[in-house]
């Protein structure tokens, strides 16, 4: 028996004008490629999962529109997909469907659209594939596979139990980063976030042992990987965070991770971070504005902690840890000045990289349902327009026009090759001055 | 390949963590591994170990191992010039 396990891979941006002026700017397309290269995490962990007597391929497909022929040799196939691609991914179904191979879809996307899933599959995993893909396979096995699995009590599956993802199946020339899961879920609780409350509430992590042995595997493929750690946010316990990165530092490797402004209060953690090599952090800053700010999490976090993102920033920037600053614009406190107000920001904080995207409603966040009843949505289910750079709602303080207008100058004023170059030597001058990672 | 190319290579190669052997004078970072983070860090060594500061405009277009090796030789050069002017 053998089982294809699909990853629709890669970035997608519909508008014209974007398209044309991203592939211009070279900060834009670099954490594009970034992104393109990263394998599937729930793909590579569903490989694991598979007992071993059954063979599984993982493939990535960049554009379904492109493969004209079909590997058939498999019994059973496995797709996942994010929203922005997820009808190329509901049209390869269809294919592998035509061919006569049953398809099985999961993913953060057909967690929200299990109905819409099923029409285009055999079976739709509601849930994560742990507690769900070995019923799954077994009913495969005895010709009794089910229209749905759902997890029953999302969120509560204990990540001590996650078996290690196979990343043997990688090949290595294809992949500059490797991703590892240390964390799902995240505190903050932030309106639009599509990652952090679909598999469940909570904050859950994987005990530190298994995250090294996780990235001593990797490293039997890549003798010094880089790793991006898969999370919606790495340091919400700080002291697991300490006990992991000293764990880390004889590993040698170099990593990137998402996580909150806070880590800027402890100098500890910071160090420990440079030495066991962190090069970047991503940190959703999400507005330089406090009505836009207002509301955005449950708990007004985000806005309790704006005023101190300058320090905050300079802070981790200073001990050798870059800054990639997200941004998103199209809130519903921004005013045509926001667009300004984030240039402001970035050149004035130095940021090495920032990340500035449109706020996107996806299915199954509260964003999503408060746009829909406030009738502010677009289109509904303009699925392919989840892209992040794509504008699918009507602005609050703006009009369409001035959000898409807004969003291609501030483009272009923060991607110049001109002022990433001034933002690079700032901080190669700090890294200059610090002591070698690891010592 | 000339006893400044091969220390630059050295250093690129220990720095990223690559094979010398897979480093040609015409490699693109990116295929070799190297994003702009970790060129970041590698220019940085160079500096470090050759006491220059590349500037500003040099940090442009660096996208293979030449361009690495001819941004710190120009820095050499010029260190040698305000040296001998002094």
């Amino acid at each position: 028996m053998k089982v294809g396990l699909m990853a629709l891979s890669g970035v997608r941006v519909r508008s014209e004008k974007l398209v044309k002026l991203g592939v211009t700017l070279p900060q834009f397309v670099s954490r594009g490629q970034v992104i393109a290269q990263l394998p599937s995490l729930s793909l590579l962990i569903i490989a694991s999962l598979t007992p071993d007597d059954i063979e599984v391929d993982y493939v990535e497909v960049p554009d379904v529109s492109q493969v004209k022929k079909l590997a058939l040799d498999y019994d059973l196939v496995a797709i996942t997909s994010y929203s922005a691609q997820i009808y190329e991914a509901y049209e390869l179904a269809r294919r592998y469907r035509e061919a006569s191979i049953p398809v099985v879809i999961g993913g953060t996307h057909i967690i929200a659209e299990p109905e819409e899933a099923k029409r285009y599959a055999d079976s739709v995993v509601i849930g994560e594939a742990e507690p769900l893909w070995p019923k799954l396979i077994e009913d495969f096995r005895n010709n009794s596979l089910q229209p749905f699995y759902k997890e029953e009590c999302p969120g509560t599956y204990a990540l001590s139990n996650s078996p290690i993802p196979r990343y043997e199946l990688l090949e290595p020339k294809n992949y500059n980063r490797i991703t590892v899961q240390t964390s799902r879920g995240c505190p903050h609780d932030c309106e639009f976030c599509a990652g952090s409350k679909l598999f469940g509430n909570g904050f859950r992590q994987k005990p530190v042992d298994l995250v090294i042995r996780e990235i001593e595997r990797i490293k039997e493929k890549w003798s010094k990987p880089f790793i991006e750690l898969a999370d919606d946010n790495t340091f919400v316990d700080k002291k697991w965070s300490k006990d992991f990165l000293k764990a880390l530092i004889s590993l040698e490797i170099k990593w990137f991770t998402e996580t909150d402004i806070s880590v800027a209060d402890d100098d500890e953690l910071l160090e420990l971070m440079y030495h066991s090599g962190c090069y970047q952090l991503l940190i959703g800053l999400e507005s330089t504005s406090r009505d836009s700010l207002d509301g955005i999490d449950t708990h007004n976090w985000k806005l309790k902690h704006r005023d101190g993102y300058l320090e905050a920033i300079n802070r981790i920037q200073s001990n050798g840890i870059t800054v990639n600053g997200c941004f998103i614009v199209g809130l519903d406190g921004d005013t045509p000045n926001i667009f300004k107000e984030i240039r402001d920001f970035i050149q004035k904080s130095r940021l090495l990289e920032a990340q500035v995207t449109v706020l996107t409603p996806y299915p199954g966040t509260p964003l999503y349902k408060r746009l829909k009843s406030e009738g502010r949505l677009l289109k509904d289910k303009y699925w392919d327009r989840c892209t992040m750079f794509d504008i699918n709602f009507r602005p609050k303080n703006m009009t369409i026009e001035e959000l898409e207008k807004g969003l291609l100058w501030l483009f272009e004023e923060i991607y110049t090759e001109k002022e990433y170059l001034k933002r690079k030597r700032y901080y190669m001058d700090i890294v200059k001055k610090l002591p070698k990672r690891g010592e | 390949m000339n006893k400044l190319e091969q220390e630059i290579i050295d250093t690129i190669a220990e720095e990223g963590a690559i094979d010398k052997s897979e480093i040609k004078l015409d490699s693109n970072l990116y295929d070799l591994g190297i994003d702009s983070l970790s060129s970041l860090e590698i220019l940085v060594a160079l500096e470090s170990k050759y006491d220059i500061r590349i500037s500003q405009n040099r940090l442009k277009k660096i996208d293979n191992i030449k361009d690495i090796i001819g941004v710190v030789s120009s820095e050499l050069r010029k260190k040698q010039r305000k040296h001998n002017v002094t």
